[in-house]
């Protein structure tokens, strides 16, 4: 053991990560950037369109909004209206929740969420990581608010 | 009320002259420094303020001097120098020591335990007085009246057991040649029924009440001996009040759930009595302690706007002390309750704004003779909950701004005009800094200190500031704040398939009735009312319908009816569910604001609903139905 070639790799720090589906793309983010995830509770809908909006739902006394920041689910969301959450259920939709700034919290409805942990050179420097040869979005929060 | 007034003075003076203390340590780091020396003279000008309502006058001389170098010093913020700021750093510090001292004096005055405070018309009494003074002075304390009559001896025994049945027992009696002398005591708002009886009593037997000394003597007395406060206040952070709210709301929502599960497993335990007794009955308890436990928290974070009000009563008071000025001051919606931080900043601008009407707008009474006025200037004080805001007005029956001499001023202080059409525009000049028309500067005002700094402490609340102003009739400025958070009793209405929140301050009347009832001109319903026809419009907030089965008729809607622009109005609904007090949110800082949804809330089931702003919602419906008007029956 101690005759072998270490690799630079074995000397990165892992960072935490996961991954999920959001609508039908997969994003991966630091685990510190993700605040909890929720079991679908439930939401309850803006009664008028508010852009990038689904509803809000009540967490231990917290009301937080559930947006759509990329606008997957306004489809479902107008056509199934009051069975809409009924829809999100059977898709096994889970609730992945930001802190953004200090106090301002957010959620996305996701699926398929998984732990990973990457290295930094795995991180790169481009918006997609590569796990597995798989494409995954890197989904940094508060660019994406920022934008919105 | 005084008690907490001062301990609120002394909170807020603390608060004052650590901020410019911080501002002064981090002066080198600060970017703006026009507007840190801005803050620092507006602090120091309220503390002074402060001072002078309470008899800090020491203090209040300091804070003035001080006052008065900053306001020369803030013309040129640039070139202040590491000098200047040490001087007003030394400055700042004599004024706390003085102020300590003089806080310190207040503390340590005490009353001296003398005779309760009772004349009375003989000296029958004074040995009882004598051995009871603690006794007695508690129950002054607690509203209590004293009287003395002389009963004759023969009807003495009879009028005692009246007075007892009256609920008045003597506390004590002395036979005497001229018959029994009684002492007794009543709480009058409590037994107002029987005062015409006491007093008749009273008169015919030659008794008196006992009144009250009007002063107390106080004495100072070395700070070692002095006795604690009696309030103690202890500072939390107000995240700390937040975290305890949440989880105050989350113990509701487990207790409901809990309440919940065992309902929906009754049938199973209806054979053990003894378990269903002892859990409805622990249940009832942990309710009742949460709701206690609810209301204390949120009292730490929600207060009476009367308590802001009462300040500026007192200022109002001080003013008429001192001036040949004689001002009648009015209050109305003083019962608002707003978040704490919301009033702690609306001290400063409201006290800036009232010493302006009392100062620069309301007229001496002599001139007020002269245009026909009462002698007695009008100062008015209100507050109202409109949808989502509270506006606050701050009223006077004065002079009234002068838009020309407005701009006379600015043009003289080399100030931009050239733009300004509109005498609005001109008149919002007076939210200049440092812009005053005032020819000379008084205790009161006068230093231009006052319009810049109301605006924008209003403006760091998110709100805004206007004004209204005839000359010759007054001066109106209103202060509009959003509502940070407040507890607001609301009707929970469903709209197709979703529940809202509805203040019930939006709603005058309401009533249950077949859609059918409605008059219909086309497509536009109307409501008979006591004898009008009144404009039906639908609560449409949604364009999607979340009812189940939406083809489904709805056999009775809810009609309610409200003012709109001085109009009463109805509006429908499809279900009214229930009446609650529920505390009302901002909606999250990341959603899109919306003109109909003023806030959230939490019901006790756990789902959150949001509240409407009806007005905001019957006014687009208004506007967009033309031509509209209560159509009046002719028969």
């Amino acid at each position: 053991m101690l005759n072998e070639q270490l690799n630079e790799d074995d000397f990165q720090e892992q960072v935490i990560h996961l991954t999920f589906s959001y609508g039908k793309k997969r994003f991966c983010a630091p685990v510190d950037t993700i605040k909890e995830i929720v079991d679908l509770p439930v939401i309850i809908p803006t009664p008028v369109s508010l852009e990038h909006t689904l509803g809000i739902f009540n967490l231990r006394g917290t009301v937080i909004p559930v947006f759509d920041p990329f606008d997957f689910f306004i489809k479902e969301f107008e056509q199934r209206g009051p069975l809409f959450t009924h829809f999100l259920q059977k898709q096994k939709t889970r609730l992945l929740i930001f802190e953004i700034k200090s106090g301002v919290l957010s959620s996305i409805p996701v699926t398929e969420v998984n732990k990973v942990e990457l290295s930094q050179n795995e991180l790169g420097s481009d918006h997609f990581i590569e796990i597995n040869s798989v494409p995954y979005e890197y989904f940094d929060v508060n660019k994406v608010w920022e934008k919105k | 009320m005084d008690d907490e007034l001062l301990n609120d003075f002394i909170e807020e003076s603390v608060d004052l002259i650590e901020k410019v203390k911080v501002a002064l340590a981090h002066w080198d780091n600060t970017e703006d420094k026009v507007e840190a020396i801005n803050s620092i003279y507006r602090w120091v000008h309220t503390i002074k303020g402060g001072c002078g309502i309470f008899n800090y006058t020491t203090t209040a001389h300091l804070a003035h001097s001080l006052e008065t170098y900053l306001g020369d010093l803030r013309k040129e913020a640039q070139k202040i120098s590491a000098a200047h700021i040490s001087h007003i750093h030394q400055e700042i510090e004599k004024i706390e020591n003085s102020f300590f001292s003089q806080n310190s004096e207040v503390s340590t005055s005490v009353e001296i335990k003398q005779e309760p405070t009772l004349e009375f018309k003989t000296e029958y009494f004074k040995p009882y007085v004598d051995d009871n003074t603690e006794l007695l002075n508690d129950l002054i304390k607690d509203g209590f009246s004293f009287f003395e009559v002389i009963l004759p001896k023969d009807l003495a025994d009879k009028l005692i057991e009246k007075l007892k049945e009256y609920g008045f027992s003597p506390i004590d009696s002395y036979e005497r040649e001229e018959g029994i002398a009684t002492l007794c005591f009543v709480k009058l708002e409590a037994e107002s029924k029987y005062i015409q009886s006491i007093e008749n009593l009273v008169t015919h037997y030659q008794g008196q009440w006992c009144s009250p000394k009007p002063e107390v003597q106080k004495k100072d007395v070395p700070k070692s001996q002095a006795p604690a406060q009696t309030q103690e206040v202890l500072r939390v952070p107000l995240e700390t009040v937040n975290s305890i709210l949440d989880h105050v709301w989350e113990l509701f929502l487990v207790r409901n759930q809990m309440n919940h599960l065992f309902k929906e497993n009754k049938n199973f335990l209806k054979d053990n009595h003894a378990f269903v007794q002892q859990f409805e009955s622990l249940d009832n308890l942990l309710e009742r302690n949460i709701h206690e436990l609810e209301s204390k928290t949120m009292s730490m974070r929600l207060s009476p706007i009367k308590k802001v009000f009462d300040r500026l009563e007192k200022v109002v008071e001080e003013y008429c002390q001192k001036s040949s000025k004689k001002i009648q001051l009015h209050i109305g919606g003083a019962g608002i309750d707003l978040d704490k931080k919301v009033l702690d900043q609306l001290n400063e601008p409201l006290i800036h704004l009232i010493r302006n009407a009392i100062d620069h707008g309301v007229e001496d009474s002599t001139q007020r003779i002269q245009k026909g006025k009462s002698t007695n200037g009008n100062v008015t004080l209100s507050a109202s909950l409109q949808g989502n805001e509270v506006h606050i007005f701050v009223k006077d029956d004065g002079k009234g701004i002068d838009a020309n001499k407005i701009l006379e001023s600015a043009k003289r202080k080399g100030l931009a005009t050239e733009h300004l059409k509109t005498e609005q525009e001109i008149l919002e000049l007076i939210f200049a800094s440092g812009f005053s028309t005032a020819e000379e500067v008084t205790d009161v005002s006068g230093r231009g200190v006052g319009m810049d700094a109301v605006r924008k402490s209003i403006q760091e609340l998110g709100g805004n500031v206007s004004l209204e102003t005839k000359v010759g009739k007054g001066t109106t400025f209103k202060i509009t704040l959003p509502l940070t958070m407040s507890v607001s009793k609301c009707l929970i209405v469903e709209v197709k398939g979703l529940e809202y929140g509805i203040s019930t301050k939006s709603v005058q009347s309401i009533e249950k009735i077949s859609p059918h009832a409605l008059k219909k001109n086309g497509v536009d319903e109307y409501y008979e009312f006591h004898g009008d026809l009144l404009p039906c419009y639908s609560l449409d907030v949604s364009e999607k319908d979340f009812r189940r089965e939406p083809d489904l008729p709805i056999s009775n809607i809810h009609v309610c009816v409200t003012k709109v622009q001085d109009k009463l109005v109805a509006f429908k609904v499809d279900n009214i569910l229930q009446t609650l007090n529920v505390v009302i949110k901002p909606l999250p800082t990341l959603m899109e604001k919306h003109p109909y949804l003023s806030g959230v809330s939490i019901l006790p089931a756990g789902n959150p609903i949001f509240i409407l702003n009806v007005y905001e919602n019957l006014l687009r419906n208004i506007q967009d139905r033309s031509g509209a008007k209560n159509v009046k029956r002719t028969a």
